[in-house]
């Protein structure tokens, strides 16, 4: 069956690139494998027509998107035993980065995260980003704007991009100071 | 330095650890075709009441067949301003005391006699994918009532669920309880009740449910989730209406892995393997394939012999499930009516109806159903045959069973469109009304069948 063979082929072929995108929402790779999956079985758990392993892609993208926004039991379980995990004791420098930003990334909402994960990672623009989310564009450009007023205070002040056009609010509530130059 | 946000992204993006992520595709592609599969009932379940709706002159529509979403996990947040409780006793903690699985029902045993609290309450399957070893057993269990309760708030409680082996429900044997719920069986939230209850007047409310079992001690697998196999899933629900709690049983069977194969005479046709239900060895007789529905035997289109000046008549409406193992099984639900000159009389004292046959053929708009006598529907050849036994059965009420059809083309789900099913019913039913009376008989009865949405281009042709 044509749609069993597109499912296997971007398990495959891009299984690796989805689960990056999902690891980067959830956190943890177990729940952004647990992510993709369900997403996998939620698209092809209906029998469609005309479908080939890149518009397929679109459509387990948005729906891991969807599934992750959606809140879920991942999350809750990763929320409730995160804290008793541990850190490596001396990470090496770029590893060290990796967790920082992981733990700033954790401090978002999930609309917030999934903002910054479709604008950052995906290099969508803001509009699309809105329409990937279901949601208006005044509204993503909130997200966006508290999202990283809350990366700042963890990471430091971001580097300006010319096609970055999201106007950074006051933090809500602010808990440490801007360090935006 | 700034921190470059596109770049710290892509950089945990690339984590090889997370890019060496291998699915298993096999667990992927099963898990799609049991969400295709039920997809496949419900949407097929649309078709088939909407016709079997239109015969009584209602409108019967299938609900959510999606379970609710299970209540949310309570997870203790931690406030990272909080000082540790000195006191213990203040700081209590949710506690919950692990579940032990009720191993007293083993060994006991259920039979049919246990159907049938509430009449008010019926309670059946509708069919659900086939589980994996391992996983929770899956069942979709349809809370109906005959009841005009369309739109009302109900809520539904299952209380009790255990598996036998799969049971023979026609005779009286009792079976005995080999595995029980290995967690608390959950209760849904309030349901709305939807008009039509398995092609019948009446209201009902579907619930899919997923129960993990544990095998009882004294079995081969005891302590382990019940391995592959065929069981019956022994179900008590309660549902509560306007403050009325209506309590039933009923029992169906549920498929723990891949159902069984059988030697099937089918296979140089490529047909499906058989069957779902426990089989005794069934010959197909494939010869009738392409033949007219007008020679099936000399019998058909006979009347019914009765006695006593009042007739009794099975009636039926038709459902039909898509397996995963590719077998197209028709529902098909013999009903007892009560076709009295006068509503007063009381019905039938005891009622035993033996499904001989049945065989699907094309159907086309014109064709009607007709009760005991006339011709057959002047429809095209047999497309589909009765795959496996059917079992006797005696009851006065609905009782629903199982049809399996093997499709003569070795279709492994049943095609959209319009079909008649014809049936082969030998009835013996007697009663006492102004005078005793008794309906014998061997006739065909004939149903049209619709599959897929929309699949019925008119109105009931009656």
């Amino acid at each position: 069956m044509q749609g069993d063979q597109v499912l296997a082929d971007l398990a495959q072929e891009r299984g690796g690139d989805l689960t990056a995108f999902a690891y980067l929402l959830t956190g943890d790779l177990p729940s952004a494998q647990d992510l993709v999956q369900d997403a996998l079985v939620k698209v092809f758990g209906r029998l469609r027509t005309g479908f080939t392993p890149e518009t397929a892609e679109a459509y387990v993208r948005r729906t891991i998107v969807t599934l992750h926004v959606d809140g879920f039991r991942r999350r809750r379980r990763w929320r409730g035993v995160r804290h008793l995990l541990v850190s490596p004791d001396q990470p090496p420098v770029d590893v060290e980065r990796r967790l920082d930003l992981r733990a700033a990334l954790d401090t978002l909402s999930p609309q917030e995260r999934t903002t910054v994960v479709l604008r950052y990672y995906e290099d969508l623009p803001l509009a699309e980003v809105a329409d990937r989310m279901n949601l208006a564009v005044g509204t993503v450009k909130r997200y966006a704007s508290n999202a990283l007023h809350k990366l700042e205070t963890r990471l430091g002040p971001l580097a300006a991009h010319d096609d970055d056009s999201v106007a950074v609010l006051p933090a809500r509530p602010a808990s440490a100071p801007a360090r935006r130059s | 330095m700034d921190y470059d946000l596109h770049r710290g992204m892509r950089d945990l993006g690339s984590d090889p650890e997370v890019r060496a992520t291998r699915f298993p595709i096999e667990q992927l592609l099963r898990r799609a075709h049991r969400r295709r599969a039920a997809r496949a009932t419900a949407l097929g379940a649309v078709g088939a009441t909407t016709v079997a709706a239109l015969t009584f002159g209602g409108i019967a529509l299938i609900g959510d067949l999606h379970p609710d979403p299970a209540p949310p996990v309570v997870v203790p947040t931690q406030s990272a301003t909080s000082e540790p409780d000195p006191t213990p006793t203040s700081a209590p903690e949710p506690t919950e005391s692990p579940f032990e699985p009720d191993l007293s029902a083993c060994g006991t045993t259920r039979g049919p006699t246990m159907y049938d609290y509430d009449t008010d309450l019926t309670m059946a399957d509708v069919g659900a994918p086939s589980s994996e070893p391992g996983e929770d057993v899956h069942t979709v269990v349809t809370f109906g009532t005959s009841q005009q309760w369309a739109g009302d708030r109900v809520s539904v409680a299952p209380l009790e669920a255990v598996l036998t082996n799969a049971a023979d429900l026609s005779t009286s044997a009792e079976s005995t309880v080999i595995a029980v719920p290995a967690a608390p069986l959950r209760a849904p939230s309030a349901q709305v009740l939807i008009d039509g209850t398995m092609g019948a007047p009446g209201a009902s409310a579907p619930l899919a449910m997923d129960i993990p079992f544990v095998m009882c001690p004294g079995t081969p697998d005891a302590g382990s989730s019940p391995p592959a196999g065929s069981y019956t899933l022994w179900f008590e629900g309660r549902m509560v209406h306007d403050g009325t709690p209506l309590t039933n049983r009923g029992a169906w069977l549920v498929t723990v892995g891949a159902p069984p194969e059988q030697p099937s005479v089918g296979e140089d046709l490529g047909l499906p393997p058989q069957l779902d239900i426990p089989a005794e060895q069934y010959r197909l007789d494939l010869d009738r394939c392409g033949s007219s529905t007008a020679q099936l035997d000399a019998i058909a289109g006979a009347n019914p012999v009765i006695t006593g000046g009042t007739h009794y008549v099975a009636e039926t409406s038709t459902w039909y499930r898509a397996l995963p193992s590719g077998q197209a099984t028709l529902w098909f639900r013999t009903e007892a009516g009560w076709w009295a000159d006068t509503d007063s009389w009381p019905g039938p004292e005891s009622s035993e109806i033996t499904v001989l046959d049945a065989v699907v053929a094309p159907a086309t708009p014109g064709d009607h159903a007709i009760w005991g006598t006339g011709p057959m529907l002047s429809s095209g050849p047999v497309a589909g045959l009765l795959a496996g036994p059917v079992t006797p059965f005696a009851w006065n009420g609905p009782l629903s069973m199982d049809l399996p059809i093997t499709w003569c083309d070795g279709s492994t789900t049943v095609p959209d469109g319009v079909w008649a099913l014809y049936v082969k019913v030998q009835q013996n039913v007697s009663g006492t009304g102004v005078a005793p009376w008794s309906s014998t008989g061997i006739f065909w009865v004939a149903q049209v069948l619709a599959v897929g949405p929309d699949a019925y281009p008119g109105t009931w042709p009656y």
